[in-house]
């Protein structure tokens, strides 16, 4: 009932704005249905939901061009058996403009790096949980309430993000989507989750600046943030999930090549409550690095071709300091991804491909979908997610048996 | 007397055949030139609002609408351009920049509003359709006339307009084997383009609709293109247009991609 009011509130508050700025309804958004079906013989749904999406933004007409910006998604979810509905404020922030300074306060999404689906200069939290099940790929970033500050010099410009409280990713956890739970020492009987702290040492602040150097795109991050996944520590019969200090430094470099556009990416990943890589329970250093290529093969038909690895510091130190019967990673892990993307029927159709096999970790995971804009307005999509490996507690070969079926269809207004 | 008119009329049309020849090989390339300033580098810079129309072989209509931003460098054919996107629904607050190259690749980037990224897209295959309409990137922004070898073969009539017809044959292979230009004498602007393919059979054609005066400048503020295989096509319409309004460079960058400028995009 009362999300109900909440939904009535906002339409009637907007409605008024537009009054007031004599223009057009200041909404849009979408409705979405979104089924996923499990194909690994559970029978069940991974994903069965409705999503009322409403945007409500404006923006005054002086030199500052304050706006604002609140985007909702009302789910309803039909999974959960109870008669309720979720809200998720998926951006809600205020802009303003001055001369060479862009300044943004509220929940915004970031999305740094040059990688497809492959991060490293992107720390900004992430739902894999929606990529692997099948909802729009807009769904695989998740907002941060910060404050941010653009600011331009010639032609230089640099983004400094601040983020007061830790988000962490949204991971499977057993409900929706199987995944590799790792032993647990003899005797422990609760999980706790710890998040970092709400105090201002935990605040996370993240800096890109880019410049436009001889038909490049340059850029340089440092992020001091937290791993995103949780660690384990042991308190006697108590296991907590928390989340260890993270320093992340990087660069990247794009530009055109070869009738293509060619990406660079590198970045020293420093676990900053394990410097030295001593401690087991904490992941240790690591180096990573991606290389990618995407081109227009013929008109219509891109293909996008990527190589990631991710190098541990420290790696004899972490095989000797490995509790016993922790299955060991490769000191480098590396992945390979292909993308394909052909657009039909004058473009109203799109068909894609993204798969990613590791030859380290010998797994993989494969999507294709169809997506058909049925009018300008409606759209519908079916695809597919298939994961697999030889081993059950790398990446993707814990999810073998979360192969699943998805459906999407979305009418804009 | 029958001999020497004979010889005379030879003569001539010998004079003539030369005269033509001569008069075609440099100045249709220089008609050319020139209205390909009159079309696309109109005023150091331009905005327009445009709405596109896309319609099917079954006639189900589809519409796109955008405002267009151009700017001209000062010393060179190179040209940026920047395109905000208000329909559909879905691609709304959607931005879009190239940076047109002379003699190699544009850069473009696309930003995309639900992830507030900015991507890089490969721009190599300038046939690609423009956001899926019977105009291909090539003609939104712009062939060079370097690339063709260009042949004046008459002068016509078309509607109202005295026009030179003239054959652009490209120097490397392409996806048509030649087009032929209808240009407008008075203004240079392109009333009609035939592209042929291969067998000599015409595959697209462009027409220019409307021809309005916007600040002494002739500007076609109505145009269609059909894909007559698909019989498909795409009718553009300015619905405003200005130029020399003073864009500033630094709107062409990440930052404004991110955020439009709402002052010029409305």
């Amino acid at each position: 009932m009362k999300q109900i009011i909440a939904v009535i509130t906002i339409i009637i508050l907007s409605a008024s704005f537009a009054v007031a700025q004599e223009e057009a309804l200041p909404i849009s958004g979408y409705l979405q249905m979104n089924y996923t079906a499990r194909t690994t013989g559970d029978d069940d749904y991974i994903i069965a939901e409705e999503r009322l999406q409403l945007t409500i933004e404006g923006y005054t007409d002086d030199d500052i061009e304050a706006s604002y910006i609140v985007k909702t998604d009302f789910i309803k979810d039909e999974l959960n058996e109870e008669d309720s509905y979720d809200i998720n404020f998926l951006e809600a922030y205020i802009a303003l403009r001055f001369d060479n300074i862009d300044l943004r306060f509220g929940r915004q999404i970031n999305t740094w790096g040059v990688g497809d689906r492959l991060f490293i200069n992107d720390v900004f939290p992430k739902d894999w949980v929606s990529l692997l099940a099948g909802r729009p790929l807009e769904y695989l970033k998740i907002a941060t309430t910060s404050a941010k500050i653009y600011a331009t010099l010639g032609e230089v410009s640099a983004e400094l993000v601040l983020t007061p409280f830790f988000e962490e990713d949204l991971l499977p956890d057993g409900e929706r989507l199987y995944h590799y739970s790792p032993q647990m020492p003899e005797g422990v009987t609760t999980v706790k989750k710890i998040l970092p702290e709400r105090d201002i040492t935990n605040s996370e602040v993240s800096l890109k600046v880019s410049a436009y150097l001889l038909d490049s795109d340059v850029s340089l991050y440092a992020h001091r943030t937290h791993w995103r996944t949780p660690h384990m520590k042991f308190y006697g019969d108590t296991a907590e999930m928390y989340y260890p200090e993270l320093g992340v430094y990087g660069a990247t470099i794009e530009r055109n090549l070869l009738g293509g556009v060619a990406k660079l990416e590198g970045g020293f990943y420093h676990s900053l409550e394990d410097k030295d890589g001593t401690d087991p329970l904490i992941k240790n250093s690591e180096q990573r690095y991606l290389a990618g290529f995407d081109k227009e093969l013929f008109t219509d038909f891109n293909i996008g071709l990527q190589y990631y690895t991710e190098i541990m510091t420290g790696y004899e130190d972490y095989k000797l300091s490995a509790p016993e019967g922790t299955p060991l990673r490769d000191e480098a892990r590396q992945v390979a991804s292909l993308s394909v993307r052909y657009l039909l029927l004058d473009s109203t159709m799109v068909f894609s491909i993204y798969t990613q096999y590791s030859p380290s970790d010998e797994d993989y995971y494969f999507n294709s979908e169809l997506k058909y804009n049925i009018t300008d307005e409606l759209f519908a999509a079916v695809g597919a997610n298939i994961f697999g490996g030889e081993e059950e507690h790398t990446m993707f070969g814990q999810f073998a048996e979360n192969d699943n079926i998805y459906t999407q269809l979305r009418y804009s207004f | 007397m029958k001999n020497i008119s004979k010889i005379l009329a030879v003569t001539l049309v010998l004079l003539t055949l030369i005269a033509a020849n001569a008069y075609s090989a440099e100045d249709a390339t220089k008609i050319m030139e020139k209205s390909s300033q009159a079309y696309y580098y109109a005023g150091d810079d331009g905005r327009a609002k445009v709405t596109m129309t896309l319609t099917n072989k079954r006639g189900k209509e589809r519409k796109r609408v955008f405002t267009m931003l151009r700017l001209d460098a000062p010393d060179s054919a190179e040209q940026k351009y920047y395109i905000y996107f208000y329909k559909p629904s879905d691609v709304k607050k959607t931005t879009f920049m190239v940076h047109k190259k002379v003699g190699e690749d544009d850069s473009r980037w696309l930003y995309l509003p639900a992830l507030n990224m900015v991507k890089r897209i490969a721009a190599s295959d300038k046939h690609s359709s423009f956001i899926g309409s019977d105009f291909s990137y090539e003609d939104v922004s712009g062939r060079a006339v370097s690339d063709d070898t260009h042949e004046l073969l008459r002068e016509d009539k078309i509607g109202d307009y005295d026009v030179y017809v003239i054959k652009s044959t490209p120097k490397e292979k392409e996806t048509f084997s030649n087009v032929i230009h209808y240009i407008d004498k008075k203004t240079l602007l392109p009333i009609k383009r035939e592209y042929f393919n291969k067998k000599g059979k015409a595959v697209k054609l462009f027409d220019a609709q409307e021809i309005k005066i916007v600040a002494d400048i002739p500007t076609v503020t109505k145009r269609r293109m059909t894909n007559l295989k698909k019989n498909h096509n795409t009718l553009v319409e300015f619905t405003t247009v200005e130029y020399n309004v003073g864009i500033k460079d630094k709107i062409f960058s990440e930052r404004y991609l991110k955020k439009a400028p709402k002052k010029w995009i409305k």
